[in-house]
C-alpha cells in the first residue's frame, strides 16, 4: 500500500514538466505536447535537470525553476507543484542538501546544493540520458 | 553518509514535525515573494503581481502534502494518526476495550500455551547436529521370543551389533540406547535419576559436543562391566551439582556402583526421549549396573534397546532400508540358530522386515500417546479463539453502526474507503496487540498449570514455561491474524459508501443497514455452531472420564496407599531382597490401623505392562495371542486390594524359590485357556513348547491389574514374588483406616535399612488419576472450553438481540399501538432468537458429526454418535440462547408506544 492510498490527499495527475512548442512563447497560447500520466522518463528528467542546475552553485527553488526556463529558451516550464516535491525527494535521498540563508528581503530562503552522492548520481543520470537520447536519435535517424 | 542523511531527514519528519512544517511554509512563502518581485520587475502592479504569482503557484497546502509524501513519511504519519485516534476511541469506551482485550487475551493465551506444549512435545527437533538425517530403526513381523507379531522399535543387543557391523556405508553411524531409572548417590544422599545406557558411538552419531570434560567414545564401551564412566546431562549437572566443574573426574555412585564423571553433555541435550529427559549417560557395557536384575546383553530373544542411525550424505531412508536388509537377514539367521525355533516359525521369521522412521525428534513413542490428544485440544482451543473473534467482531459492528455518521462525513469529505478501513483496522490491531501482550503473560502461567497435569516428574521438568522464539512468533502471528479476522468484516461493513443515505437520515440517531444486522446474525450463527461443537466435545470427554472412573476395577481402591523400593539397586542379593520384602510386610502389618499389606513387582494401573508367551496344558492354540499379562505378588495381595479369590488358595510364605512353582490366574485366563474342567492343578510354561513348571493353585476374579482403566480384561498370571530369581523394583500396597496410619511407613523402612530410598509414595487413587491424566486433561480442558464458548455465544446473541430490539423500537411501538399483545411481541423477538440458534445448530451439525468421528478413539465406554449427547448439547445451547434472548425480549414488551412513536 502506498502512502496516497492511506492518506486522503490530492491526486497527483499533472505533469512534472510541461514542454511547449518552441514557436509559441506567449503564456496564453500554450499547448501541451504530452498529456496523460507522468512517466518515469519525465520524472527522471526533472531530477536530472535539478541536479544539473544546482551542481553549478547553491540555489533556491525559485531560481532553479527560472534557470531551467531560461536556459531551455522557455521550452521547459517547471511547475511549482512538481518542483518542490522533487526537491524534497532529492534532499530526502541525500543527493542534494539544503541550507538556510537570509534572502535579499530579509526572509529565510532555502538554498540547495549538490552532495557527493548527488555528484555521483548526476554522472549516472547524465550517462543514462546520453545513452537514451543517443539511442532514440539513432532510431529516429535510421527510419 | 547518505544513509545518515536519509535517516536524519526521516527522523526529523516524524519527530520534529513542527519544524519541518515551518520550514516548508517559509520555503514556499519565499518562492511566492520572489515570484511577486519578479512579476513587479516585469512591470505589473503590486496587486496584479501577487495575483498572478498566486495563480501560478496554486494551492500551497497541496504542495506541502506532496512534499511530505516525498519524504516517505505519509504512511508512518497515517499509521501514527490512526494509532492516536484508535487509542482515543478505545479509551473513550473502557468497558468495551476491557471486555474485548480480556476475551481475546484468554483465547490467545490458551492457544499459545497449548502450542507451546505441542511444540515442545511434538514439533521440536532434537538439539543435535543436522537432526533431519537421523532415523529410528523399526522392525515388523514375528518376535523370536514369543508368539506376538507387530511393529517394534526394540531390538536385542546382538542384533544391534550385527546391524552396526554390517552397515554397508548407508549410515555414517548406527547407535543404540536404553533408558532406565537409577539411584544416584553422592555424599550420603541418594536420589532417583534417569540413566541412559548408550553405545560407545552414541554421541558421535548424534553430533553432540561436551560442555565440559569429554563424552563417551567407542573406547569406553569395550569390556562388559568394566567401563565405569558416566557423562552427566547439562541440566542434571546444574540441578544436582550447581554446575560446578570440579565434578570432573569425581566418583559418584550409580545404583551403588562407583563411576567416574568424565564430562557433561552440551546444554539442551537431555537424551533421545524428549518426554523423559536423561540425567546420566553410561556405556552400554555397564548395563548390569543399571539393570541389576536382568542382564540379557547377549540374549537374542530379549528385545529392549532402541537403535537409531545417521544416514550417510545423499542416502535416503528407503535406499538405506534396502541396503540394510542384507545385514538384517544375517541377524535373523543368527537369532534362529541361537534359539532353535521350529521350521515353520523360521520361515515366517526370516520374512521380518526392517524399516526406518524419522528420528529428528528422537524416539517417537511419546508422539503416539500424545500427538492426537494434543492436536484435538489445539483444534478445540483454536475454535474457541474463533468464537472470541466472532464476539469481538460483533461488538465492533455495533460500534461501527454507532459511528456511521462520522464515517459518512469522512467519506464525503474525500477520505478513501481504504484509508477508513485502515483506520478501523488500526483499532482492531490495538485491541489485538494489548490482548497479545496479556496473552503472552497468561500463557506462561497456563503452561505451568498444564504441565502440573502431567503425571511424570521428569516429563514436567522437560517442559519449559518460558516461551521460546517459535512460541512468541506463533503468538504474534495469531494476534495479528485475529485482528484481521475480527476487524476486517466490521471495517468493510462500516465503511460501505452509502453516504447520501446516512447523512439524509437525520431523524434517528441509530441508523443501521440491514447488512449490518445480517452480518451480526451470521456471526452469531457461527458462534452457536462452533459452541455446539465444543459443548458436544466437552460432554463427550466429561462423560468418558466419568465412565472411566466409574468403571469397575474389580478392586476396592479407596484407603490404599502405595510406595516403591528397589533394593536391587543397592547391592542387595536376590536372597536379601526377598528377605527385606517379607520383613517390611510383617513390620508394616503390625502398625495399628493398617489392615493389610502386600506388594507387586509391577505397579497396578500405572501403564506398566509385562507379558510372556505361554503354553498351557491340554490347550492347543490356533495362531492366537498367547501372551497373558504377568505380575509377581507377595501373599495377601488379593485381600489387600479387595479382589476375591474364587477358587484355590493364595500364595503363602512357603512358596519360595526351590519350592514347587505355583501361579494364580484370573477368570479371563480360565475362560480362554481352560475351557473344560477345573483349572486348579493344571500346568503351563513359558514359550511355545517345552517344560510346564507352573501349577495353577488359584483363580482370582478379574480386576484391572495392568495398564490403565481403559484396558479390556485380558488373561493374567500372578506368580509369587518370593519365587522370583531376580527381584527388582517392588511396589507396596497398604490398606489402612484411617489413612494417617501410613505416616509411619518411612520410619519402618528406615528401621530396616536407613539408606534405602522410598519412591512414589501416594494413594492408589492418585496413581489412577495420574495414569488417566490424558482423560482428565481432556475432560477438564474441553469442559472449560465448552462453557467458555457457550458463554461467549450467549453474550453475542444477547448483544445482537438487544441491538435489534433497540433498532426496532419504533416498529414495536407501532405494533403495540395497533393492538399487539405483549405476549405477541415477546414471541416475535424470542422466535427470532430461536431461529438464529436453530440456524446455528443446523450449520453446526456437520461439524458435530466430524468432531464425533475424530473423538471416537479418545473416549472410553461411550458411543460418540450417541443421540443423547447430541441432544444434550443442543438443549444446552437452546436454553442458553433463550436466556440470552429473554432479557431483550422482555424489554421489547415494555416499549411505550407513545415514546417510541414520538421519535418519528
Amino acid at each position: 500500500m502506498t502512502a496516497s492510498e492511506l492518506v486522503p490527499c490530492a491526486e497527483n495527475n499533472h505533469l512534472p514538466l510541461t514542454i511547449y512548442k518552441p514557436d509559441n512563447d506567449t503564456v496564453d497560447s500554450r499547448e501541451e505536447l504530452f498529456l496523460g500520466k507522468p512517466t518515469d522518463l519525465l520524472q527522471g528528467t526533472l531530477d536530472l535537470l535539478i541536479l544539473k542546475t544546482v551542481s553549478l552553485e547553491p540555489m533556491n527553488g525559485w531560481a532553479i525553476a527560472k534557470r531551467i526556463v531560461q536556459i531551455s529558451n522557455n521550452v521547459l516550464q517547471v511547475q511549482q507543484g512538481s518542483l518542490y516535491p522533487a526537491l524534497h525527494r532529492l534532499e530526502h535521498r541525500g543527493w542534494i542538501k539544503a541550507e538556510w540563508r537570509d534572502s535579499e528581503n530579509n526572509r529565510r530562503a532555502k538554498y540547495y546544493s549538490l552532495t557527493a552522492a548527488g555528484h555521483k548520481r548526476l554522472e549516472t543520470e547524465l550517462d543514462n540520458w546520453r545513452r537514451l537520447s543517443g539511442a532514440i536519435g539513432l532510431v529516429i535517424e535510421a527510419i | 553518509m547518505r544513509w545518515f542523511t536519509i535517516l536524519q531527514s526521516f527522523w526529523q519528519s516524524v519527530f520534529d514535525r513542527q519544524r519541518v512544517e515551518a520550514d516548508l511554509d517559509d520555503e514556499l512563502q519565499d518562492h511566492l515573494e520572489r515570484e511577486i518581485a519578479s512579476n513587479m520587475a516585469a512591470g505589473m502592479s503590486p496587486k496584479e503581481a501577487r495575483f498572478t504569482a498566486q495563480q501560478m503557484i496554486g494551492s500551497i497546502s497541496i504542495y506541502k502534502e506532496e512534499c511530505r509524501d516525498q519524504r516517505g513519511i505519509g504512511l508512518i504519519e497515517a499509521i501514527a494518526r490512526n494509532l492516536r485516534f484508535a487509542i482515543r476511541m478505545l479509551r473513550r469506551s473502557p468497558l468495551f476495550t476491557a471486555a474485548a482485550v480480556l476475551t481475546l487475551a484468554l483465547a490467545i493465551g490458551a492457544n499459545s500455551a497449548l502450542f507451546s506444549i505441542t511444540n515442545q512435545v511434538l514439533l521440536r527437533a532434537l538439539p543435535v547436529k543436522d537432526p533431519n538425517r537421523l532415523v529410528v530403526f523399526n522392525w515388523h513381523g514375528d518376535f523370536i521370543g514369543g508368539s506376538s507379531r507387530g511393529l517394534y522399535q526394540s531390538f536385542a543387543y546382538p542384533a544391534y551389533r550385527d546391524l552396526r557391523d554390517g552397515n554397508p556405508g548407508v549410515f555414517t553411524g548406527i547407535a543404540a540406547q536404553y533408558q532406565e531409572t537409577a539411584d544416584v548417590g553422592t555424599k550420603g544422599t541418594t536420589d532417583r535419576a534417569v540413566a541412559e545406557l548408550v553405545s560407545g558411538n552414541y554421541f558421535q552419531v548424534l553430533g553432540v559436543e561436551p560442555a565440559i570434560g569429554r563424552l563417551l567414545t567407542p573406547n569406553d564401551d569395550q569390556v562388559k562391566g568394566a567401563e565405569p564412566y558416566v557423562v552427566l546431562s547439562y541440566e542434571f549437572w546444574r540441578r544436582r551439582f550447581d554446575g560446578n566443574p570440579s565434578i570432573l573426574n569425581r566418583v559418584i555412585n550409580v545404583n551403588s556402583h562407583p563411576m567416574t564423571v568424565v564430562g557433561v553433555s552440551q546444554q539442551g541435550y537431555a537424551g533421545f526421549y524428549r518426554d523423559s529427559p536423561s540425567d546420566l549417560f553410561l556405556p552400554m557395557m555397564m548395563k548390569t549396573a543399571v539393570t541389576p536384575t536382568w542382564d540379557d546383553l547377549e540374549g537374542r530373544n530379549s528385545i529392549w534397546l532402541h537403535i537409531f542411525g545417521r544416514l550417510a550424505p545423499g542416502v535416503t531412508a528407503k535406499e538405506a532400508a534396502v541396503a540394510m536388509s542384507i545385514p538384517y537377514r544375517h541377524a535373523l539367521e543368527q537369532d534362529l540358530s541361537a534359539t532353535g525355533r521350529p521350521r515353520d516359525f523360521s520361515l515366517r521369521y526370516l520374512k521380518d522386515t526392517l524399516s526406518f522412521s524419522d528420528g529428528a525428534k528422537g524416539n517417537a513413542t511419546f508422539e503416539n500417546t500424545f500427538a492426537k490428544p494434543l492436536y484435538v485440544l489445539l483444534a478445540m482451543v483454536g475454535v474457541l479463539l474463533l468464537i472470541a473473534c466472532a464476539n469481538i467482531a460483533n461488538l465492533l459492528i455495533a460500534r461501527a453502526a454507532a459511528r456511521r455518521r462520522e464515517i459518512a462525513i469522512r467519506l464525503s469529505l474525500g477520505a478513501t474507503r481504504a484509508s477508513l478501513v485502515g483506520m478501523i483496522l488500526t483499532e482492531s490491531l490495538c485491541i489485538a496487540v494489548c490482548a497479545g501482550v496479556l496473552a503472552a503473560v497468561f500463557s506462561i502461567w497456563l503452561v505451568r498449570a498444564l504441565a502440573g497435569f502431567l503425571p511424570f516428574d521428569n516429563m514436567r521438568a522437560g517442559i519449559h514455561t518460558t516461551p521460546d522464539f517459535t512460541v512468541l512468533a506463533f503468538t504474534t502471528a495469531v494476534t495479528l491474524g485475529t485482528a484481521l479476522v475480527f476487524g476486517l468484516l466490521p471495517a468493510l461493513q462500516g465503511t460501505r459508501p452509502s453516504v447520501g443515505l446516512t447523512l439524509k437520515n437525520e431523524s434517528s440517531s441509530i441508523s443501521a443497514s440491514a447488512g449490518q444486522i445480517r452480518a451480526r446474525q451470521a456471526l452469531v450463527c457461527v458462534q452457536v455452531a462452533l459452541s455446539l461443537v465444543l459443548l458436544f466435545a466437552a460432554g463427550l470427554f466429561a462423560r468418558s472420564l466419568h465412565t472411566l472412573l466409574m468403571a469397575d476395577t474389580g478392586m476396592n481402591v479407596s484407603h490404599v496407599v502405595q510406595f516403591s523400593i528397589d533394593p536391587s539397586l543397592h547391592k542387595y542379593t536376590p536372597e536379601l531382597s526377598r528377605r527385606l520384602f517379607v520383613e517390611l510386610q510383617q513390620k508394616l502389618r503390625r502398625i495399628p490401623g493398617i489392615v493389610s499389606v502386600s506388594a507387586a513387582s509391577y505397579p497396578i494401573l500405572a501403564n506398566d505392562n509385562w507379558q510372556n508367551t505361554v503354553h498351557v496344558e491340554s490347550y492347543h492354540p490356533q495362531s492366537e495371542d498367547m501372551n497373558p499379562g504377568f505380575d509377581q505378588l507377595l501373599p495377601e495381595f488379593f485381600t489387600t486390594m479387595g479382589a476375591p479369590l474364587i477358587a484355590g488358595r493364595d500364595f503363602a510364605q512357603t512358596d519360595t524359590t526351590g519350592a514347587h512353582q505355583v501361579a494364580i490366574v484370573n477368570e479371563t485366563f480360565v475362560k480362554r485357556f481352560v475351557p473344560h474342567g477345573s483349572p486348579l492343578g493344571l500346568h503351563f510354561g513359558y514359550g511355545e513348547g517345552g517344560p510346564m513348571p507352573f501349577e495353577i493353585i488359584g483363580v482370582v476374579r478379574d480386576f484391572k491389574s495392568g495398564g490403565n482403566l481403559r484396558q479390556e480384561p485380558k488373561p493374567f498370571v500372578f506368580l509369587p514374588m518370593l519365587q522370583n530369581e531376580a527381584p527388582g523394583e517392588t511396589t507396596y500396597y497398604v490398606r489402612a483406616t484411617p489413612r494417617a496410619a501410613t505416616q509411619s511407613v518411612r520410619q519402618v523402612l528406615r528401621s530396616l535399612d536407613p539408606t534405602l530410598p522410598l519412591y512414589e509414595f501416594k494413594t492408589l487413587e492418585m496413581q489412577i488419576d495420574q495414569t488417566q491424566f490424558v482423560d482428565r486433561l481432556f475432560a477438564w480442558l474441553s469442559s472449560a472450553f465448552g462453557i467458555l464458548a457457550t458463554l461467549l455465544a450467549a453474550i453475542g446473541l444477547y448483544g445482537t438481540t438487544s441491538y435489534a430490539v433497540t433498532r426496532r423500537t419504533q416498529e414495536i411501538g407501532i405494533r403495540i399501538a395497533l393492538g399487539a399483545e405483549q405476549s405477541n411481541v415477546f414471541r416475535m423477538i424470542m422466535s427470532e432468537v430461536l431461529v438464529l440458534t436453530g440456524l446455528g445448530i443446523v450449520v453446526g451439525a456437520p461439524l458435530v458429526y466430524w468432531a464425533a468421528k475424530i473423538a471416537s478413539n479418545q473416549v472410553f465406554g461411550i458411543r460418540t454418535d450417541d443421540p443423547i449427547m447430541i441432544a444434550a448439547a443442543v438443549l444446552v445451547i437452546v436454553t442458553v440462547s433463550a436466556l440470552a434472548g429473554f432479557v431483550p425480549a422482555r424489554r421489547a414488551t415494555r416499549v411505550d408506544p407513545i415514546l417510541a412513536l414520538r421519535y418519528e
